[in-house]
């Protein structure tokens, strides 16, 4: 039989503590306790972060990320901007790359396939948000197909280590001005991690 | 008399729970899981990508609200930085603020090649009345340097006798493990407890916005109503927009904290934070942590991948004045 995580929002309010000294033993309430322990340890929010992606020199950026135990896939929203141009002839961008270090092992660069590649999603002179006028933003979320072993770079999910305990992943954002990671995807049974 | 912090939670199949009511385990491993919590459950504290200058010689300071732990927690920081030319070695100083600055980690010490990414982690100890953070980096002779981002988390180490001040308190196996162990109340409560204080104890970093410090507004990247990013009097220029994902919410709470200084008389209510197409909170640039709490409607509400977009904005009060945003970062904890 296995067991799958926690599926639906952690409670506000703990679940009714035994009030009296001559409870019964009853499995309701080892369940409950198992439950909202195991619930909670899963519980973590992923921040949206704001920064400058595009002035010189910070085209790259690097930063560690708390991925929440039991997660298997993620993906990223993407904060893109620029500088709005004639549409007549507009400016391409460069891509937004995303390395995940993929084991909370601590070490990058991954290698060039792994490096997922979303597509800019705007065009024009690349610009930060609202520093250049006339201006335009876009957030773009990166690719569902699930490929963990690519041949060549892509948009695609990011594979996570799938573990019982929260990892640190180390991520190089490139091209972005705002970013944010969600789980897709957690291990379905516990007892296998 | 032993306190088990397990490295990992020990998964209490659905079948162990049925025939063992009246045993010491599964309560054992329950209790324990939650012990494994104290030290593991790691929400970050701060992730901050630094909107900054790129290749500075000088040093870079950075001033950051917080809302640590009621636990006086130890913390674990990791900063990354890329550095140009030069083997000058990186600096860090980082200090708390409570009824004054007081430094809780420095070193000059960390070596820093040419041209290379340079990943520093450390601990320190952030007390319960701290509402700030100020985190200094530096380059020896005048190296050029980028700082990028940092990230704290939780790492207190293994659970502690006696009740902390957040409520946890942690259970000890002596209690269960002896032969004839009487099962109270007690024991099947003790986790349920434990767990609910440690999720409103520990706040979660949900939003940052950070550059550097009101020491030298000037040296702000992007600062609003100069002569580059010229606006007129309370026009909204965009400085952030990114999602957060807040799993599982339909509607929640953040608790939002701002930094912002200007160069003039009075700046009320010129930075902007708030939900894309739904609530906002302004701030007013006076130099002081200033708080509110926002109310959020979630996108995908009840999903794993339930979140919103946030949107920071800054104005200025009067044309040829300027606005300088140094912070703004945004807490959530489960239950609000």
């Amino acid at each position: 039989m296995r067991k799958p995580p926690h599926s639906s929002n952690w409670p506000s309010a703990a679940p009714t503590l035994i009030a009296t000294p001559t409870a019964p033993a009853r499995v309701e309430f080892l369940a409950a306790a198992d439950n909202y322990v195991m619930s909670g340890l899963g519980c973590y929010a992923q921040p949206a972060l704001m920064f400058d992606g595009t002035s010189s020199g910070l085209s790259l950026r690097r930063v560690a990320l708390i991925v929440p135990p039991y997660s298997e896939r993620m993906r990223a929203w993407v904060t893109r901007g620029g500088g709005v141009v004639n549409a007549l002839s507009p400016m391409g961008q460069n891509d937004t790359t995303i390395s995940a270090e993929s084991s909370g092992s601590g070490s990058l660069p991954v290698a060039a396939a792994e490096v997922v590649t979303t597509p800019a999603g705007i065009s024009g002179s690349s610009a930060y948000l609202g520093t250049a006028a006339p201006w335009a933003s876009v957030i773009t979320r990166t690719g569902d197909e699930d490929d963990a072993s690519p041949s060549a770079t892509k948009d695609r999910l990011l594979e996570m280590a799938g573990a019982l305990t929260p990892t640190v992943e180390l991520v190089e954002i490139g091209a972005a001005q705002g970013f944010g990671l969600s789980v897709v995807r957690q291990s379905q049974d516990l007892e296998t991690l | 008399m032993t306190i088990t912090t397990p490295s990992a939670p020990v998964v209490v199949s659905e079948a162990d729970l049925f025939l063992p009511a009246a045993d010491a385990d599964p309560l054992q491993t329950i209790l324990e899981n939650a012990n494994h919590a104290w030290a593991h459950y790691t929400p970050p504290l701060l992730v901050a990508v630094y909107t900054v200058e790129s290749g500075i010689a000088r040093n870079a300071v950075f001033q950051v609200p917080i809302v640590p732990s009621a636990d006086g927690l130890t913390y674990r920081f990791e900063h990354h930085a890329l550095t140009g030319t030069g083997s000058g070695n990186l600096g860090v100083t980082v200090e708390e603020y409570d009824s004054g600055w007081n430094s809780i980690h420095t070193t000059t010490t960390i070596t820093a090649a040419a041209s290379s990414w340079v990943e520093y982690r450390h601990t320190a100890t952030i007390s319960a009345t701290s509402t700030k953070l100020r985190i200094t980096y530096s380059r020896a002779a005048s190296d050029p340097y980028t700082p990028h981002s940092v990230t704290v988390y939780p790492e207190p180490g293994a659970a502690s006798t006696g009740t902390q001040s957040s409520g946890f308190e942690a259970f000890d196996g002596g209690l269960l493990s002896a032969t004839g162990a009487p099962i109270t109340t007690e024991h099947v409560n003790r986790p349920v407890k434990n767990m609910h204080a440690l999720m409103r104890d520990r706040r979660q970093c949900v939003a940052a916005f950070v550059q550097e410090d009101a020491s030298t507004p000037g040296n702000v990247l992007h600062d609003v109503g100069n002569a580059s990013h010229a606006s007129a009097a309370d026009v909204r220029v965009l400085y952030g927009r990114a999602v957060a994902t807040l799993p599982w919410q339909a509607k929640t709470e953040l608790s939002v904290y701002c930094i912002a200084t200007h160069d003039h008389t009075s700046a009320s209510d010129v930075v902007r934070f708030g939900q894309a197409d739904g609530a906002e909170v302004t701030f007013d640039a006076d130099g002081t942590v200033e708080t509110a709490a926002l109310t959020v409607q979630c996108d995908r509400p009840g999903a794993i991948d339930a979140g919103a977009e946030l949107v920071l904005q800054g104005s200025i009060p009067a044309a040829s004045k300027t606005t300088y945003i140094h912070a703004v970062v945004a807490y959530w904890r489960p239950g609000d």
